[in-house]
């Protein structure tokens, strides 16, 4: 099958929507389905034509004309869309976290109506303009669409009741690690954040959970792995706190890298303010690590609350509560850590998502609800 | 039409317009807003381009359309209102110069009628100042 997937970002971008991707579409490229990925150039700073893994990537300029305001860009980057989409003539459009550039591809006009699939991301995947948002618009286009939690369907249908009957949740997935997971280390304790650093990730609570536990625990440390526009203020939040010199904040992590920094890890700190299924979470748990989170989003789903970590609400004091109580009991922290290993390997395997897409595709395509054919 | 401007125009001091393809797009630069009217929507934007007086828009949209004059002047009132209120015209009583004619329905068969409508993005804006996720990606090595 033809598939177009539509993506605000994509690799070499860098975080779960994006890794999820580079992997997800080599392995339904191998089911058979042709994949032309169109997303954004960043600006012009990635080339407009690029090949990842044999699919072929094409990048319109499609944030920068919408930035321009100039309708005379916004014009030719529609044509420039028109004719890729006239060209590789698609079966269906997955659309993959509808963002700005979905008014191209609403925008885009074709010699037929494309079978549209939608996926969910976040919870505040939403926008809160109910019906006069460009989202709301690419989300009610859409045959069917998908979630990757169930926090995050419901939030969706909650915002717009008319995709109760065509939504569904495809959880998101990681392929297991080849390496084993190894045991906790706890001489020095090691707590590990993984992820974007923006606000929505409560990476701020981590550090005030660190300086709260670091009065127990003199020695432990805080490995901060990824980066993003909160990096300068919590790097300087970390010195305010006095707890500078416990913290590695060691930027972004080659995706293959990441199963070993997990195992180098006792347990995994997840604060978020709200989600969708955090990747680092379903990576920390196959690598039997304890998370200790907040129950937003996914988070909900992938961790069960003092099974296979602890859930609490986002303040520091309870953070440090639930990360101390683990410190202090090994064996625990090591059962649940076991327990998110299984846990993950029956709710969030890999073959078992990649199944749901390509099921998914051959499902939007047979019944293409909307029927829009010209 | 009581109270509406006999005409407008673009309000091209804070909005700019365009049509691609069949289809208006109209963004507000002073919020940010972008929106596009298309089908009967972006006939209605060309004849305002064109200077048309309102009242005469109903008369060209019923000439080719399988409306009646009283529900096209109706739906239009109501489009062009919203045009002023979303700041994107503005009334001008200067008349044009440039004779407007109907729009063409091919073989005299009235085209399906579909009321034109102003579609609003409202989260323009606030999608367009996400971050792009893109930090450091030249200082990754990714395996490809």
């Amino acid at each position: 099958m033809r598939v177009v997937f539509w993506t605000e970002a994509f690799w070499p971008a860098i975080g779960g929507v994006e890794v999820l991707a580079s992997r997800l579409l080599p392995a339904l490229s191998q089911r058979r389905h042709e994949i032309l990925v169109v997303t954004d150039d960043d600006m012009g700073r990635l080339p407009s034509q690029d090949e990842f893994r044999s699919i072929v990537v094409r990048r319109p300029s499609m944030r920068a004309a919408l930035l321009s305001r100039s309708p005379e860009r916004i014009a030719a980057v529609r044509a420039e869309t028109a004719a890729l989409m006239q060209a590789f003539r698609p079966e269906i459009v997955h659309l993959n976290c509808p963002g700005a550039s979905g008014f191209f591809l609403r925008r885009t006009p074709t010699s037929r109506r494309v079978p549209l699939l939608a996926t969910l991301h976040s919870e505040r995947a939403m926008p809160s303009g109910g019906s006069a948002t460009l989202v709301a618009k690419l989300v009610a286009d859409a045959d069917w669409v998908t979630a990757v939690s169930e926090q995050v369907l419901a939030a969706a249908r909650l915002a717009l009741p008319s995709i109760a009957s065509r939504s569904s949740v495809v959880y998101n997935a990681v392929e297991e690690p080849a390496e084993e997971p190894q045991p906790l280390p706890f001489d020095p304790p090691v707590l590990l954040y993984l992820g974007r650093l923006a606000p929505e990730k409560g990476v701020d609570r981590a550090l005030m959970t660190l300086s709260r536990v670091a009065s127990i625990y003199p020695h432990i440390r805080l490995v901060v792995a990824g980066d993003g526009p909160e990096r300068p203020t919590l790097e300087a939040q970390a010195t305010q706190l006095g707890i500078r010199d416990a913290i590695d904040f060691v930027g972004w992590v080659s995706p293959a890298r990441v199963p070993a920094l997990i195992n180098s890890a006792t347990l995994v700190l997840m604060p978020s303010r709200w989600e969708g299924l955090p990747l680092a979470g379903i990576e920390a748990a196959l690598m039997a690590r304890p998370i200790v989170g907040t129950p937003v989003g996914g988070l909900a789903e992938l961790v069960e609350n003092g099974v296979t970590g602890l859930l609490v609400n986002g303040a520091p004091t309870e953070l440090a509560d639930a990360v101390v109580s683990l410190l202090g009991d090994r064996d625990r922290a090591t059962a649940m850590g076991w327990a998110a290993r299984r846990r993950a390997q029956a709710l969030f395997g890999w073959g078992t998502c990649v199944d749901s897409y390509d099921r998914m595709y051959e499902k939007v395509r047979r019944e293409n609800v909307h029927g829009r054919v010209g | 039409m009581e109270g509406l401007a006999s005409r407008v125009r673009l309000n091209d001091q804070e909005a700019v317009a365009k049509i691609i393809d069949g289809e208006a797009i109209l963004i507000n630069l002073v919020s940010g807003v972008y929106y596009s009217m298309d089908g009967t929507g972006a006939v209605i934007w060309s004849l305002i381009q064109a200077g048309e007086p309102v009242e005469r828009m109903a008369a060209s949209l019923a000439a080719s359309y399988d409306v009646t004059l009283e529900q096209a002047a109706i739906d239009i009132e109501a489009v062009v209102r919203e045009l002023l209120e979303q700041r994107l015209v503005v009334p001008d009583d200067v008349p044009s110069s440039f004779p407007t004619a109907p729009v063409a329905a091919g073989n005299g068969t009235k085209l399906p009628y579909v009321a034109p409508a102003l579609n609003a993005y409202t989260d323009m804006g606030d999608l367009l100042a996400l971050d792009p996720p893109v930090p450091g990606f030249n200082d990754i090595s990714w395996e490809k």
